[in-house]
């Protein structure tokens, strides 16, 4: 019953969570398209209460493994969402413009690998 | 106890479902299919009108005053009608150019006015209107609004003009 509630509160955190930043990025693309009609605080406040009850629990060491790839992808996910940003946001500097996102992509990947791979090395010690 | 799977399976589609459902809820109502999208004053996608101190209950004492129109796409033409008392004559227009701070007016006759929204100035979701009242410092009692009413319009979505959004 304990793995159930953990299982679906981590559901219910991940897909807050992606929800917040795809609605968080469709924002940012076309202003109004969700604030319009909803408060995007609601679902962060959702998000991180989920979050923190799912942070709190006593999770199983398989269940933690199997988070690792989610992990991966979700960098990936991000440092592609910040280069798109960066992109938008430097059309005023010129060739540069096309230098600086695939630089933020690749910087964002390697700090997000990096910092993981220290806390997941020192967890397992 | 073993977790039936079929049963997580079932909660997690649910769960993914619902913020999907949202978002095509938030995109039918952005996108406004049909083409044509009806505010009055009690909607959130008009402003109330700014700034404050130019505007007590309702009533314009100083002017001009501005209010926003918040659409996430863009329209063709807006059909304004305000419903206000005063004798005197009311210029409604949009934003044209927001670095020079330049709108172009249109006198108010009778109380509704048609704008083409092309000539106006579109961003971050906003369209700017301004309302003048010259001659209004000479009028204490103010121009008193009594309702604002919207309609915007522009080509119905399909699949044709789809990436002209």
């Amino acid at each position: 019953m304990k793995n159930i509630i953990q299982y679906i509160i981590h559901d219910l955190f991940s897909i807050s969570f992606f929800t917040f930043l795809s609605f968080f990025f469709l924002e940012y693309l076309y202003p109004g398209l969700i604030t319009n009609y909803f408060n995007l605080n609601l679902l962060l406040l959702f998000c991180l209460s989920s979050g923190i009850i799912f942070m709190m629990m006593d999770r199983e060491e398989t269940f933690k493994r199997s988070f690792i790839l989610k992990y991966y992808f979700f960098f990936l996910l991000l440092s592609f969402l910040t280069a798109v940003i960066v992109f938008r946001e430097t059309s005023a500097l010129g060739w540069i413009r096309y230098l600086i996102p695939n630089l933020s992509f690749f910087a964002i990947i390697f700090i997000s690998i990096a910092i993981f791979k220290n806390y997941d090395s020192r967890r397992q010690n | 106890m073993a977790i039936p799977f079929k049963t997580l399976k079932i909660i997690r589609i649910i769960l993914i479902l619902i913020p999907f459902i949202l978002f095509l809820f938030l995109l039918n109502k952005s996108l406004v299919p049909k083409g044509r999208l009806e505010i009055d004053q009690k909607s959130p996608l008009i402003s109330s009108l700014e700034p404050k101190d130019r505007v007590r209950d309702n009533v314009i004492t100083g002017e001009p005053v501005y209010f926003d129109i918040k659409t996430a796409f863009p329209f063709i033409k807006a059909k304004i009608e305000i419903d206000y008392e005063s004798n005197l004559q009311i210029y409604l227009g949009g934003l044209v150019n927001p670095e020079k701070w330049q709108y172009r007016l249109y006198p108010l006759k009778g109380k509704e006015i048609e704008l083409n929204l092309k000539n106006f100035y579109f961003q971050k979701g906003k369209y700017r209107f301004m309302i003048s009242a010259p001659g209004l410092e000479n009028y204490p009692e103010g121009v008193k609004i009594k309702k604002i009413k919207i309609i915007l319009t522009k080509n119905p979505f399909s699949l044709r003009n789809l990436f002209k959004i």
